[in-house]
């Protein structure tokens, strides 16, 4: 007789299988079955602990009768799983790789997970587990509300946008809610369409919880589709995360067959209909109007507002867009209430902010806390600074189109009010750090080729300005530093920032001359400007 | 718009009966030869008022999206999954299907780098090029890259072996560099590891249309015409 077989996690996540967790998941299977051990290989979630991955972690009952903890062993090769079961692995023996307690972890344990709380803890297609950690009470919940109470419920917690411009959720839904019930063309009269096109670098929350939580995003839309009377949602993926999307697509199967999901929501009698679709590479449909354009099956191209897409959205009817992270904070205010949620972070940025910590960093990975944190905590107690080992020279805050912050700032608590009060942006909480090695100019240089291979093309300033952004600074770069030439390039760069900023459509020529800005501004070394100015003293400031 | 060699036409003496029987789905090909002048302007013509035969495999793939809503972008990741790319000669039975002009069909395939318009290479290599790789060494990976294939960034080899594309992000940014090869993720690359991967590739020439072996040969030819070597086409 054999007892229930040893639990052994091996992540899911596409970071987990960039560095092989495939093949240590086969090796594990293989390993077992060839010593013939009784072990069951499960595909977890990642916990977000980048650079232990693939992380694997065993079930361990440390005393008889008590709850299993988790071990961690990382991160693995498959060649070294051979030499993991020699160490008897399997049965809380010790090997180099050991991490110990998983949840134990300093560096989880220092987190506050409300969105991500079951990274790493589930299967993320198991209805079983999702329900065993709190899943569908928030849904639950709103089930037994009017609708205008689970508005007003999100209105209170204070949720603001994640997906960069932190608009507060609760007005966006009132005003859906508010409005006319009219069925459009498609015989729906209001939709919920969630921005899954995480398009900046140094992001991947979003896809995280696609690919590790898929059911806390399905909850968070159904909740919103009760509370603005909307029956029908989309989910708009990016083409670079086919995971993501292959996952979602299959947990909104599974939700649907349970009845979370379909014509009778847990047999209330009331119904919302959910559906993957899939982007194909532009990165400007991460822009709400871009997006719906391409919903719609057209090019990507920005929209005139107003109308709002809360009025006239998808299919010319009144729409909640959010962001991925967005609607998976709702799940929980409406389960544990909006004054729980309330309780974290700082001034008006309330709740907590999935951090991503990228780019030349030694313990890169996802780190979950309330606002108000400094960069400095995040990048040099999480992250452990650079991992080529060199100086921090430069850290850009909120994506492709957020400012590069340089050490002065370093200790600025990271709010939106903050942030926005000396030029930078939190956007969607993606960090990318470079060491000493980095040269501004160049990256500014690409911040404006990027904008020219990325613009939807509708307004002059960003078509061409990006474009003209690029010759400028390879004539500034040309140019003898000091020279009349040289500084009169400088110049012309900064006037078409402001004519790019105050003169495009929407953020995507409207932000570029953040970091360009920013980078002239903190490094001007790099374009061969002599540094003259105390660095302490206040710089140009950006943001309106 | 420009004349597209491989676009098929039917034989001149057929081109006045209007539409095609049911009972001949495909263009007969054994009676093909290199069409006049009128015969091709006729063909033109049949296109665009959409009387051509259309591929079934397209056809049903037409059907099964018509009715969705914004029923485009699925269809054309669902013709890309099947043929490998999107050839302009499949723009007419799309732009029919959904009651779209040629012109916003072929407008939304040109818009989204996602969509090939040509045939790839066998191999599709994604190298991520945004500031989180550059951190970490992404330039020197691309110049690397495009040395060892012979391949300019975000172009195809001549012989069709390979693709090198720039990507703008892969969500891997706390494992940069990160890159994509057929499909596959691979994160925290150093220019060995890299090497290594590449030497897995067959970069041998592509021979067109041919049934050549390795995970792209369905991508360069059509569906099931191992006859018509050299010719790409979907209708």
């Amino acid at each position: 007789m054999r007892g229930d077989p040893i639990r052994v996690f091996v992540p899911s996540d596409s970071a987990a299988r960039a560095l092989g967790a495939d093949e240590v998941a086969v090796a594990i299977a293989a390993e077992a079955a060839r010593r013939g051990l009784n072990l069951a290989v499960v595909r977890n979630s990642s916990r977000g602990l980048h650079w232990l991955e693939p992380l694997v972690e065993v079930d361990q009952v440390p005393a008889v009768g008590s709850e299993p903890v988790r071990l961690g062993f990382g991160p693995v090769d498959a060649s070294d799983v051979a030499a993991l079961f020699d160490a008897g692995f399997h049965h809380g023996g010790s090997h180099a790789l050991a991490i110990g307690e998983v949840e134990a972890h300093p560096w989880l344990k220092r987190q506050e997970r409300l969105i991500f709380s079951r990274l790493g803890r589930t299967d993320p297609l198991s209805l079983v587990d999702y329900g065993e950690q709190g899943g569908w009470a928030g849904l639950r919940r709103a089930l037994t509300l009017a609708p205008a109470a689970v508005v007003d419920e999100v209105l209170k917690s204070g949720l603001r946008g994640r997906g960069g411009a932190a608009f507060p959720t609760g007005i966006k839904w009132k005003t859906v809610h508010d409005a006319p019930d009219r069925p459009g063309r498609f015989g729906v009269a209001k939709y919920i369409v969630c921005n899954a096109d995480e398009g900046d670098s140094g992001t991947f929350s979003d896809r995280m919880a696609m690919e590790g939580d898929p059911f806390g995003l399905i909850e968070g839309m159904t909740i919103a589709g009760l509370a603005t009377g909307a029956t029908q949602g989309y989910v708009y993926v990016r083409s670079e995360y086919p995971d993501a999307f292959k996952v979602l697509a299959e947990a909104i199967r599974h939700a649907t067959d349970a009845g979370f999901l379909g014509p009778d929501i847990l047999g209330s009698g009331r119904s919302f209909g959910l559906e993957a679709r899939l982007g194909a590479g532009s990165y400007v449909c991460g822009e709400e109007t871009a997006l719906l354009d391409s919903l719609e099956g057209k090019r990507g191209i920005v929209r005139a507002k107003p109308p709002l897409p809360a009025l006239q959205g998808l299919f010319g009817q009144p729409t909640v867009i959010n962001n991925v992270i967005t609607f998976a904070s709702v799940p929980l205010i409406l389960a544990r209430g909006a004054d729980f949620y309330r309780d974290y972070g700082v001034g008006r940025s309330m709740g907590t902010l999935p951090f991503q910590l990228a780019g030349n960093i030694r313990h890169g990975g996802l780190v979950e806390k309330a606002f108000g944190l400094t960069l400095r905590e995040l990048v040099e107690d999480f992250g452990g600074g650079t991992r080529s080992g060199r100086p921090v020279k430069a850290i850009q805050v909120g994506g492709p189109l957020g400012t590069y912050v340089p050490p002065d700032h370093w200790d600025t608590p990271l709010d939106y009010e903050a942030y926005t009060a000396f030029g930078g942006v939190l956007g969607h909480g993606g960090i990318v750090v470079h060491d000493d090695t980095a040269d501004m100019a160049q990256l500014a240089r690409y911040a404006m080729e990027f904008c020219a291979i990325e613009s939807c093309g509708k307004c002059t300033p960003c078509r061409i300005g990006s474009t003209r952004g690029v010759e400028v600074i390879d004539r500034l770069l040309a140019a003898e530093p000091a020279s009349r030439r040289h500084e009169a390039q400088v110049t012309l760069l900064r006037d078409l920032c402001d004519t790019m900023q105050y003169g495009s459509l929407c953020a995507m020529g409207g932000m570029t001359p953040f970091p360009v800005r920013s980078a002239l501004d903190y490094y001007p070394a790099d374009f061969g400007i002599a540094v003259s100015r105390d660095p302490a003293a206040p710089v140009t400031k950006q943001g309106g | 718009m420009e004349t597209n060699p491989d676009r098929p036409e039917r034989p001149a003496d057929e081109t006045a009966k209007g539409r095609p029987h049911a009972d001949r789905p495909f263009i007969d090909r054994s009676r093909e030869d290199r069409p006049s002048r009128r015969a091709r302007s006729d063909a033109a013509a049949r296109n665009e008022r959409g009387t051509f035969p259309v591929d079934p495999k397209l056809a049903e793939l037409i059907a099964a999206h018509a009715d969705r809503p914004g029923a485009l972008l699925p269809l054309l990741h669902a013709v890309q999954a099947a043929f490998g790319h999107i050839a302009s000669t499949a723009v007419p039975a799309i732009a029919r299907g959904l009651n779209l002009s040629r012109a916003e069909v072929h407008g939304v395939i040109a818009y989204y780098t996602h969509f090939h318009d040509h045939p790839p290479g066998r191999h599709i290599i994604q190298l991520c090029r945004a500031e989180s790789c550059k951190a970490c060494g992404a330039d020197e990976l691309a110049e690397r890259a495009s040395q060892a294939l012979g391949c300019a960034l975000d172009s195809t080899r001549g012989d069709g072996a390979v693709t090198l594309e720039s990507v703008f992000c892969l969500g891997l940014c706390s494992l940069s560099p990160a890159a994509s090869i057929d499909g596959r993720l691979h994160a925290r690359l150093s220019l060995e590891g890299f090497d290594r991967l590449l030497a897995r590739l067959d970069l041998s020439p592509v021979k067109l249309g041919g049934a050549s072996p390795g995970a792209g040969g369905a991508a360069v030819s059509g569906p099931a015409q191992p006859a018509e070597a050299g010719r790409r086409q979907l209708v």
